[in-house]
């Protein structure tokens, strides 16, 4: 017995998947061969030790994770989907900043020239600021209407949420992931209706973003009003240091202007 | 763990497509549902097939949001489970082949050399009786394997499906998923051989896959 058969073969020949010339050859040959035969007990006792392998339990924080995740889903869900009425939960500061600026032009439209179709004008900027509110898209060229409205242009687009995670020192890292996941992808999410300021965040938050986004040099791209062990917590997202990161921080309580002490900060990929 | 087909009878009388499909048109509820019928399942694939946990975790969300949005596109003529197995082992796949261009170990170098050291040394400190022990040996010897034999393994070996269901997962061939499990086993002869019966250990592991014996 030279020709000894691979165990690969051996093991092909225990899932049929030989040809019959060759199932034959393998098969005589094993019937005289000790060693080749203890090859195929092996080969049954790999699938046997797999088998016997206890299966892992599912770890707390990835539980959760899921369904913070699914939460998350759920409410997006909710504010694109038929029952957009339900839409509250989530705004934008982008909108309620517009919203204000608006009833500053109207007034103003009202104060100087603009007459008849004066509203319609101002709405239609508004409508324009819109499509280009993504968070990445420069929003420079709608300032020609708008007069001073530097802000707009560089503070733009921060969705905020009101999801009521408590987010957690031990699930931080998945429950940040699944926040990132929130971020608005390039093309611009379906506005809440201008007039809807029922849900919109406190003119306190913009500040503290803006604040954050100055101080860091980074792009805030969405916010979640929240908790953090039980305490209430404001979550920041911010564009990464590098490509295809992105960095999410712990703000403690209500993230009022000037006051960004971080209570934690990690960094997790973007895809 | 044995079938797919017993998930049904669980918690509720409510069949998993029943539940999709209150999902589909608008039940909050009813999705939350099926992953909690089905999630503790859907981490040991996860897990097994990955290696490292926090890519597992970060998979499974994926795949159960992946699920969320994609129900309505469920086709009623596949086991929910089927389906969702599905969606579980791409997100894993994904992922382990986006990494690929990190070294070719999954697990990282520790992980397989532990498991090389072990295998040249007749005694190789392994408590055979130890589970944990037996588990992470398992798991380590797994990150050898090529994705897919990995995967065709974890879903046929560990997690006892029938070869037919696996074959609907992967979406493959019935004869696909036989012969990467042939080669998976053949290739973790040398490394989980020994478990089985310490016995022969000093034959077994002796042999390299099998290939080029003399």
């Amino acid at each position: 017995m030279n020709d000894h058969v691979e165990a690969e073969v051996i093991a092909e020949l225990a899932e049929g998947l030989l040809d019959a010339e060759t199932t034959a050859e393998v098969t005589a040959h094993l019937h005289d061969c000790a060693e080749c035969q203890e090859v195929a007990a092996a080969l049954a006792g790999v699938s046997r030790t797999l088998a016997a392998t206890p299966a892992p339990a599912l770890p707390t924080h990835v539980a959760e994770g899921i369904d913070t995740r699914l939460a998350q889903e759920a409410a997006v869900r909710g504010r694109t989907g038929p029952e957009a009425a339900a839409a509250t939960e989530v705004t934008s500061l982008a909108s309620a900043r517009r919203l204000r600026w608006s009833r500053a032009l109207a007034a103003a439209a009202a104060a100087v020239v603009l007459v008849g179709g004066g509203f319609a004008v101002v709405r239609d900027m508004l409508q324009q600021r819109q499509h280009g509110s993504a968070a990445s898209a420069p929003l420079a060229r709608d300032d020609g209407g708008a007069g001073e409205s530097e802000k707009l242009t560089t503070r733009d687009a921060a969705p905020t949420l009101r999801t009521g995670t408590d987010y957690t020192s031990a699930g931080l890292r998945a429950q940040a992931a699944a926040l990132v996941h929130r971020v608005p992808s390039a093309a611009p999410s379906p506005e809440p209706q201008i007039g809807t300021e029922g849900g919109a965040p406190a003119p306190e938050l913009a500040g503290c973003l803006a604040d954050i986004a100055e101080r860091s040099g980074r792009r805030v791209l969405l916010a979640d009003e929240a908790r953090y062990e039980g305490s209430p917590a404001t979550l920041v997202v911010l564009s990464g240091a590098t490509a295809g990161t992105a960095e999410v921080l712990v703000v403690p309580g209500d993230c009022a202007p000037g006051d960004d002490a971080v209570a934690r900060r990690v960094t997790v990929p973007r895809d | 763990m044995s079938a797919l087909v017993d998930t049904v009878t669980e918690t509720s009388e409510i069949p998993d497509k029943e539940l999709l499909a209150r999902h589909a048109k608008g039940d909050d509820t009813a999705f939350g549902e099926l992953v909690r019928r089905h999630r503790e399942r859907m981490w040991a694939v996860a897990l097994r097939t990955m290696g490292d946990a926090d890519e597992a975790a970060d998979a499974l969300q994926d795949a159960f949001v992946s699920a969320f949005r994609a129900a309505d596109r469920f086709r009623g003529d596949a086991a929910v489970t089927t389906w969702l197995h599905r969606i579980v082992v791409n997100a894993c796949l994904d992922r382990m082949r986006r990494r690929a261009v990190r070294p070719a170990v999954p697990m990282g170098d520790d992980a397989t050399l532990d498991v090389v050291a072990r295998g040249q040394d007749p005694h190789g400190g392994i408590d055979p009786t130890g589970a944990s022990d037996a588990a992470m040996d398992v798991a380590a010897a797994l990150a050898t394997l090529p994705v897919e034999q990995r995967a065709a393994l974890v879903l046929v070996d560990m997690m006892g499906y029938p070869v037919d269901e696996v074959a609907r997962i992967l979406e493959v061939a019935v004869g696909t998923v036989k012969s990467r499990c042939a080669r998976g086993r053949a290739r973790l002869l040398p490394h989980l051989g020994h478990l089985r019966n310490q016995g022969t250990a000093g034959n077994v592991q002796g042999r390299e896959g099998g290939a080029g014996r003399p």
